[in-house]
């Protein structure tokens, strides 16, 4: 009898201890379960103020590039306005020019011409940012390049680049001229840069005409780039892949922006020794 | 109807009028002003010579690489040349005859070749020019137009007449 009720005893402590047990489990359970809300809410800020930090960045280096473009742009205006007025000058002053230094005096006014003419773009493409839906103009695609090419003539000359043109496919589109001209004289200048050592320079632009697509195709016969260990140097900021030149490298990441701006994109091609093709991808409505 | 492709390419000094040439046959247009070519222009026109329809392709090389024998890798798979000169320039008819005899006759015998004398508008005042001291195919005017419609007629059917041999 006493046996039994000991056991009776034992199984209700038992459930006693039990229902305690089970009591603290779920005191457990909701604690973790709130800990991990707390963890969850302490990330979510943490990546909050990471985005709000480099959103803050983006802006700042937009801010900056636009005040740079602007005091450059403005700043350049004036000493390319009394370059134009002393070869006005000379011009009047010269007693019988060889047909060399009338040539030359011609590239020259060319040049400075075509330099304010950027500039006069450059304005224009600031001042359109926030609207470009006004610049959407017909692209005569053989005009353009070679007003881009006439303006390098000396360079091209120089290095002894043969350029070969051919836009037999399409040369006719819709498009923002201003930021089509930067964007292939950008890819146009780094061509050059990284063909103009090889024994016999070429550089070939194309077009294909796909649906609802232009591209446009830069190749050059030049050094190349190992894409594996540097395709995001090309498109980076102020990054080269060769050191040893001139130039800032800032000319690729203007192209990415402005494709971004705009619509379209950039594909590139490369081997090393072999050459390059950046192919521009744009959306259009045939002209 | 068949296509063909038949690659033309047009050769001379600088500023003798070959872009204009192109321009007056491509696009019927024609402009004053001289912008030296650099490099190489391909443009096309499709013609039809009786019952082909010929897309010509037309390398339009700047003068400047006459000097430096650069344009030697551009001539290959050429079907037909076009020398050009300018008639009131007689060193431009010599340079181009020059290079037709120690050159092209030479590396590319079976090319079909025509020598023009451009800028037949310009003769009217010229009494001093004979035409008898050239030895040319055609009289060429890019800013009037005048035969520059047969002479890329004139060879796509001579280019046809020979493939078809
Ligand atoms: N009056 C006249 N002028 C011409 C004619 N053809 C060309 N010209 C002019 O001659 C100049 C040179 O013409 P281009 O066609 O640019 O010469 P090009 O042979 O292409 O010269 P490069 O590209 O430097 O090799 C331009 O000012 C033309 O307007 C012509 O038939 N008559
Ligand atoms: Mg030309």
């Amino acid at each position: 009898m006493t046996t039994s009720r000991t056991h009776i005893e034992t199984i209700a402590s038992l459930k006693a201890q039990i229902t305690a047990l089970e009591k603290k489990n779920k005191l457990l359970k909701k604690n973790l379960e709130h800990n991990k809300i707390n963890l969850k809410k302490r990330q979510n800020s943490l990546v909050n103020q990471t985005i709000e930090e480099q959103h803050a960045k983006l802006m700042k280096y937009n801010k900056e590039l636009e005040q740079f473009t602007y005091v450059a742009t403005h700043d350049l205006k004036s000493p390319l306005a009394n370059i134009q007025g002393y070869l006005d000058l000379i011009e009047i002053d010269l007693v019988n020019p060889s047909p060399d230094v009338l040539d030359s005096m011609k590239w020259l006014k060319y040049s400075v011409a075509e330099a304010r003419n950027v500039i006069s773009e450059l304005t224009n493409a600031l001042k359109a940012r926030n609207n470009k839906e006004e610049l959407l103009k017909p692209i005569n695609l053989e005009d353009l390049v070679e007003g881009i090419l006439s303006g390098m003539r000396a360079k091209i000359l120089d290095s002894k680049i043969v350029f070969i043109c051919d836009f037999t496919e399409i040369n006719e589109f819709m498009y923002y001229p201003v930021a089509l001209r930067s964007i292939l004289q950008n890819i146009i200048s780094n061509a050059i840069q990284y063909s103009s050592t090889v024994p016999f320079p070429e550089i070939k632009i194309t077009t294909n005409n796909a649906v609802n697509e232009v591209l446009i195709s830069v190749e050059d016969n030049g050094v190349g780039i190992d894409l594996e260990t540097n395709e995001s140097k090309v498109f980076g900021l102020f990054k080269r892949i060769q050191n040893d030149e001139s130039g800032s490298g800032i000319g690729m990441y203007i192209v990415n922006k402005l494709l971004e701006n705009y619509g379209g994109k950039l594909l590139l091609k490369s081997e090393l020794g072999k050459g390059s093709i950046f192919t521009v991808v744009i959306p259009v409505e045939k002209v | 109807m068949k296509t063909l492709s038949k690659k033309i390419v047009l050769l001379g000094n600088e500023g003798v009028g070959k872009t204009s040439l192109v321009k007056r046959y491509v696009h019927s247009i024609f402009n004053d002003e001289y912008l030296t070519t650099i490099g190489i222009k391909i443009s096309k026109k499709i013609v039809v010579v009786e019952d082909v329809e010929v897309n010509l392709m037309i390398w339009d090389i700047a003068g400047n690489m006459m000097n430096q024998t650069l344009y030697n890798n551009y001539l290959q798979g050429a079907h037909g040349v076009l020398l050009v000169a300018d008639v009131l320039r007689a060193e431009t008819y010599q340079n181009i005859i020059k290079e037709r005899d120690t050159h092209l006759s030479v590396d590319f015998g079976n090319t079909h070749t025509f020598v023009l004398l451009n800028k037949s508008d310009l003769l009217v005042n010229q009494p001093e020019v004979n035409l008898a001291d050239f030895s040319y195919d055609f009289l060429t005017s890019a800013k009037n137009g005048d035969n520059v419609e047969d002479v890329f007629r004139c060879l796509a059917e001579k280019i046809l007449s020979t493939s078809r041999l």
